[in-house]
């Protein structure tokens, strides 16, 4: 909200600087977001005419002389709303104005020239001009008291505070609350709002008839008849007070309403008395279909969920939002009927949002104002009114009270609350002075106050805020810091985010990067890489940010697959990526489960191009050396079997897993699926491992990740290379299995897989090393031999094996 | 016969330490080991002959000859050991300038790095780490934060909604704090939790705004639990991740799960930087999980690691953290 320095200060008497003042509002709750400098022009003045005749060469112009006291300068002008003895304002060459042709309202810098023939050395000045608003009808006149020579800043000179206000302090919607904010921050009492008037003794509202049928919706409506109104512009300082704050004004009356809800913080209404029917209000609920013209030309359509002011036979507003065109005060208007009333703040955003149309009263009305404010407002609006215009009232007011509520909430503000909270003792005396500027009444009790709620502030309903509202005026700068004391709570180890830790961090040390992407995506890309699955009961968003991506993720594959599709056209090194994550399904219980994967991806060189490195392509083998790393570091022996999956490519994948149990895959990505990405590498392999069951059968098996020392062979070992040759077809996992079952073996290491030369068709070479030692004494070279003999001949039985010399 | 042998002797040691004092190469030394010491040497030739002496003698000779094996023994070990200490001109030199051969390591995100950085800050101070679930229901997302349907205070989550047949209260989390309520209903007081995970909004994304981003929770209650520890704990965390002498400010500031509320700012290059909003737990908070609001008080908070690594990181655009590109990504 936009407050003017000027404004504030008609209710607040303060000598801070802007800045300070932002300063201490915004860290009070209300905080400032800019700080606006306006009307601070050089070379403008402010002036008097003192000669005015025509224009010899034009019709429509005049030639003005302006005194600006020990000066005379001679001007042409334009505009036709001037008068001997005006007091205007005076740009002298060399001022920068904006112009007001231009459509982004250029600055421009003032020269003298000849308009027709006749030379003007300086101008008089429209709003538009000096950027303070948009008229360019006419020039700006300044109040008859007003100094001539004066810099133009002196008068027009304002600062625009803007505001970034929290949705609890409808109050600070209006200038009096942040002019009472500030009151209570510097030791200021701010000055009392003027709501009287002088009425007439005739009771002029008694033509007026007003019912309300759901009282529960609005729980209080005052009313006024202002009779004798003349409809015109507003007066210049009420337009300006408009203009500074980005308002437009309309007419005396509209302005006025406006003017008060952006003083007091109450929305009002004046209707043409004239156009509500049998002079009859009534307050109901909007008929089904019923429909209604708003003051902004729309035409809305009501149910029966909203609110209504009607007269006799027809809507005629809706009510706290806008008013209907119908009703509309119009420059024949002569007799108005002036509305404040309080409505129930959820109908009234329900309303607002259902029809879209969010107002200035809405945004107040759907913080819940009380109902005292009504009629400050109205009694604010009616002594304007009757100011600026020759109107008449009646000095009552129409008040309708629909609830026996009073209008003041009380709360017991305990005294040892302030140390509960805040940890700190305030003494009672800036307690009691701090709830006076506020404008809160109190009674003293034994052990604290009763304090009286005022009108203005729905926000406070409980102690605490009352105990907010002491630290916020004290400073929270000036609350101590203490250390948390007393024992935490006994602390359970975190298993679970500990291995996902894990897992990263092995990753990572393997050189992978992580990936983060957006858990949602489209049902088509999803079932780029989910092909085998039947269509399973996808979680759709109601309002996704991205139209493209309304479902929530069951895999982290397509992510993945993306991730290298793009970064394949710009890394020319490794990629090696992996995502952490959740996946959602929806199993049928009240929410989805969101189980976390893991999933890898990898593809191009094996490593940077360097001087000494082989610069293979990554394979297979890169990836399930990363998963046997993996599973090294989890103190787990992941077992690899043949998978069919059309996500890979054939006889290029496999599954994992640990105790027997499926944990996940890995293969190379089948070129059906990569055409689908658009990655400029080929060959890319993932690998896939729910991180959910690892989590679960490491847990049933022990803590694994809890290493445990095992007493190690102290024994000397020694190894034999066995060179075999087999069938293509054979797999060396099965040897080596088959090789691990004699006790003697330590361990088998695969020093070569090699086909081709010196190796017959279909045939396969490989070399092996196997390390012998025993457990309980130093092995012989007998006893290798034994075991050796032993191990080829269950070879040469069970794969048909060829020793090699 | 004695002397004859001894005079051999005393001539070899003479012979040898003069060829010693000749020697500057491993080669040289080990053909002087040879001659002297060597199966085929001088020495060991004397030795073998000593059984040929008579008993007399044998003693005499066999103990000088020794005596002086075990002395070029020594003579050799150090000259073994000079030679080699002033050897470096023995290999071939290599270019150190070349690059060797680096096992890469990869890199964790850089919203993982802030979110392990800040947890493991409140770890140290007695929180611990607990996590929800992202799809939520509105009932812990808004209702029993104090954040009732239809209420202007709703205004600052735009929320993401889930289409589903069955229920039209499941939403995206808008933000880590339906774990204080989760958490609350299943613990008694104390609690001292910090809750890390995914949060989304619905809105643009842009420059400084994500819809999808990580959010870290904090929730401290038990008896005597002040507005005083809230500011305690918190310049602790700026301290340990900002450095000790970081600038802290705090101001009022409305959120409807607290009272009072705070934002925390920290001084940034001379500006103010909000970076938390804070506050002590609103009672009906407390109350909507049948804590007793006259016994238990407590804080809450909550930041978003994404805008602190921002900051540290002197990122400037939010929308890299979900880019993926690697060349972002290799930089953390």
């Amino acid at each position: 909200m936009k407050v003017p320095l000027s404004w504030l200060k008609e209710y607040i008497n303060v000598n801070l600087s802007p800045e300070e003042i932002a300063h201490q509002l915004t860290m009070a709750g209300n905080e400032v977001d800019s700080i606006e400098k306006i009307g601070i022009m050089d070379n403008v003045y402010t002036g008097k005419i003192i000669h005015i005749e025509k224009h010899p060469n034009a019709d429509r112009l005049n030639l003005v002389t302006v005194s600006l006291i020990n000066e005379e300068y001679k001007v042409v002008c334009g505009a036709n709303n001037i008068n001997m003895n005006d007091k205007i304002v005076f740009a002298k060459e060399g001022a920068i104005l904006h112009d007001p042709y231009s459509d982004d309202s250029k600055l421009r810098k003032l020269k003298k020239s000849k308009i027709r023939g006749v030379l003007s050395s300086g101008m008089v000045c429209s709003a538009k001009e000096l950027g303070i608003g948009n008229d360019h009808e006419g020039v700006i006149i300044l109040p008859q008291n007003t100094k001539i020579g004066l810099p133009i800043s002196d008068v027009l000179g304002d600062v625009i505070f803007d505001f970034e206000l929290t949705p609890n302090r409808p109050d600070c919607l209006g200038i009096i609350g942040l002019a009472r904010d500030l009151g209570a921050l510097t030791g200021e009492k701010i000055n009392d709002i003027d709501i009287s008037f002088n009425g007439t003794v005739n009771d002029i509202n008694s033509d007026l008839k007003i019912t309300i049928e759901n009282p529960e919706l609005c729980s209080r409506y005052t009313a006024s008849i202002i009779e004798n109104v003349k409809i015109q512009p507003s007066p210049q300082w009420l337009q300006n007070r408009l203009l500074a704050i980005g308002e437009r004004p309309v007419n005396n009356i509209v302005d006025v309403t406006n003017y008060v809800m952006f003083e007091t913080g109450q929305p009002l209404h004046a209707f043409d008395r004239k156009k509500i029917m049998n002079t009859t209000i009534n307050v109901r609920r909007a008929n089904k279909g019923e429909k209604l013209v708003t003051l902004d030309g729309k035409k809305r359509n009501l149910d029966d969920s909203m609110v209504v002011i009607s007269d006799s036979n027809r809507s005629i507003g809706l009510a706290g939002i806008m008013g209907g065109e119908n009703s509309e005060v119009s420059k024949d208007t002569t007799s108005i009927v002036l509305e404040s009333a309080t409505w129930n703040a959820t109908n009234n955003r329900q309303t607002a949002k259902k029809l879209d149309l969010n107002s200035q009263a809405t945004l107040r009305f759907e913080k819940g104002l009380k109902k005292g404010l009504a009629e400050i407002g109205l009694r604010r609006a009616i002594k304007l009114i009757l100011e600026i215009t020759d109107g008449v009232t009646s000095n009552n007011i129409i008040d309708i009270n629909t609830s026996n509520n009073t209008h003041t909430d009380i709360i017991f503000f305990q005294y040892e609350k302030i140390k509960k909270v805040l940890g700190i003792q305030i003494e009672k005396k800036i307690v009691e002075k701090t709830l006076d500027l506020l404008g809160f009444k109190f009674k003293s009790e034994s052990n604290g106050w009763k304090v009286e709620i005022p009108y203005w502030r729905p926000d406070i309903t409980i102690q605490e805020d009352i105990v907010e509202e002491l630290a916020r005026v004290i400073g929270y700068d000036d609350i101590p810091t203490t250390i948390l004391s007393g024992t935490p709570p006994s602390s359970i180890p975190q298993k679970f985010i500990r291995l996902r830790e894990k897992i990263s961090d092995v990753l990572v040390g393997l050189g992978m990067y992580e990936v983060i992407n957006y858990p949602t995506t489209s049902i088509d890309g999803e079932k780029r890489v989910l092909i085998s699955q039947k269509e399973p009961k996808y979680i759709k968003l109601k309002n996704p940010v991205n139209l493209e991506s309304p479902i929530m993720r069951r895999t982290l594959i397509e992510g993945v697959l993306e991730n290298i599709a793009k970064n394949s056209k710009v890394w020319k090194n490794p990629i090696k990526i992996f995502e952490l994550g959740k996946v959602f399904h929806d199993n049928g219980g009240r929410k989805p489960e969101e189980p976390y994967y893991i999933v890898g991806g990898f593809a191009g060189p094996r490593n940077e191009i360097n001087w000494d490195s082989e610069n293979k392509d990554i394979d297979f083998f890169d990836v399930k050396g990363v998963i046997e790393s993996l599973f090294d570091e989890i103190n787990v022996k992941p077992k690899f079997e043949i998978l069919e999956n059309p996500l890979f490519t054939k006889g290029v994948c496999s599954s994992i897993s640990i105790f027997d149990q499926n944990i996940g895959m890995l293969g190379q990505v089948n070129k059906n699926v990569l055409e689908k990405f658009n990655s400029e590498i080929g060959k890319i392999f993932i690998f896939e491992l729910s991180v959910e069951k690892i989590f679960k059968l490491i847990e049933d098996k022990s803590n694994l990740l809890e290493k445990k020392f095992k007493e190690f062979n102290r024994l000397p070992s020694s190894y034999r290379d066995l060179s075999l040759v087999v069938n293509s077809g054979i797999f060396v996992g099965d040897l080596i299995d088959q090789i691990a079952n004699n006790k003697l073996i330590k361990s088998i290491n695969i020093f070569d897989v090699f086909d081709g030369k010196g190796v017959p068709k279909n045939k396969k070479a490989i070399g092996l090393r196997l390390t012998y030692q025993s457990l309980d004494k130093t092995i012989t070279s007998q006893e290798i031999n034994k075991s050796e003999q032993r191990i080829i001949s269950e070879l040469k039985n069970k794969f048909d094996i060829d020793i090699r010399e | 016969m004695s002397d004859k042998s001894i005079n051999q002797l005393t001539a070899i040691k003479l012979e040898a330490l003069s060829d010693l004092g000749n020697l500057d190469s491993i080669d040289q030394l080990e053909n002087w080991r040879v001659k002297y010491l060597g199966r085929k040497g001088n020495l060991t030739n004397i030795l073998r002959g000593i059984s040929t002496l008579p008993v007399d003698d044998r003693k005499i000779v066999g103990t000088e000859a020794n005596k002086l094996r075990s002395s070029l023994e020594e003579e050799y070990e150090e000259a073994l050991s000079t030679i080699k200490s002033g050897q470096y001109d023995q290999v071939d030199s290599i270019d150190i300038t070349l690059p060797g051969r680096k096992p890469k390591i990869g890199r964790l995100h850089p919203s993982t790095n802030m979110i392990r950085e800040i947890v493991h800050a409140f770890n140290e101070m007695g929180f611990q780490t607990v996590e929800g679930s992202e799809i939520e229901l509105e009932k812990y997302n808004f209702d029993m934060l104090n954040i009732p349907a239809d209420h202007p205070a709703r205004d600052q989550w735009d929320t993401i909604w889930l289409d589903s047949d069955s229920h039209d209260d499941l939403l995206l989390r808008t933000h880590t704090s339906p774990m204080q309520a989760r958490v609350m209903e299943k613990n008694d007081p104390p609690v001292r939790v910090i809750v890390p995970g995914k949060c989304y909004r619905y809105e643009a994304t842009d420059a400084t705004h994500e819809w999808h981003f990580n959010q870290i929770e904090g929730l401290a209650v038990d008896e005597n639990i002040t507005f005083a520890d809230l500011k305690g704990t918190l310049y602790e965390f700026v301290k340990k991740i900002f450095g000790p002498s970081r600038k802290v400010r705090f101001r009022c500031d409305f959120f409807p799960f607290v009272e009072p509320g705070v934002d925390m700012s920290i001084d940034w290059n001379g500006r103010w930087i909000e970076i938390l909003g804070a506050g002590m737990v609103h009672p009906k908070v407390l109350d909507a999980v049948g804590y007793d609001t006259e016994k238990y008080t407590g804080f809450a908070f909550g930041m978003g690691p994404e805008r602190i690594s921002m900051l540290q990181n002197e990122i400037t655009d939010i929308r890299n953290f979900y880019s993926n590109d690697l060349r972002f990504l290799s930089q953390f």
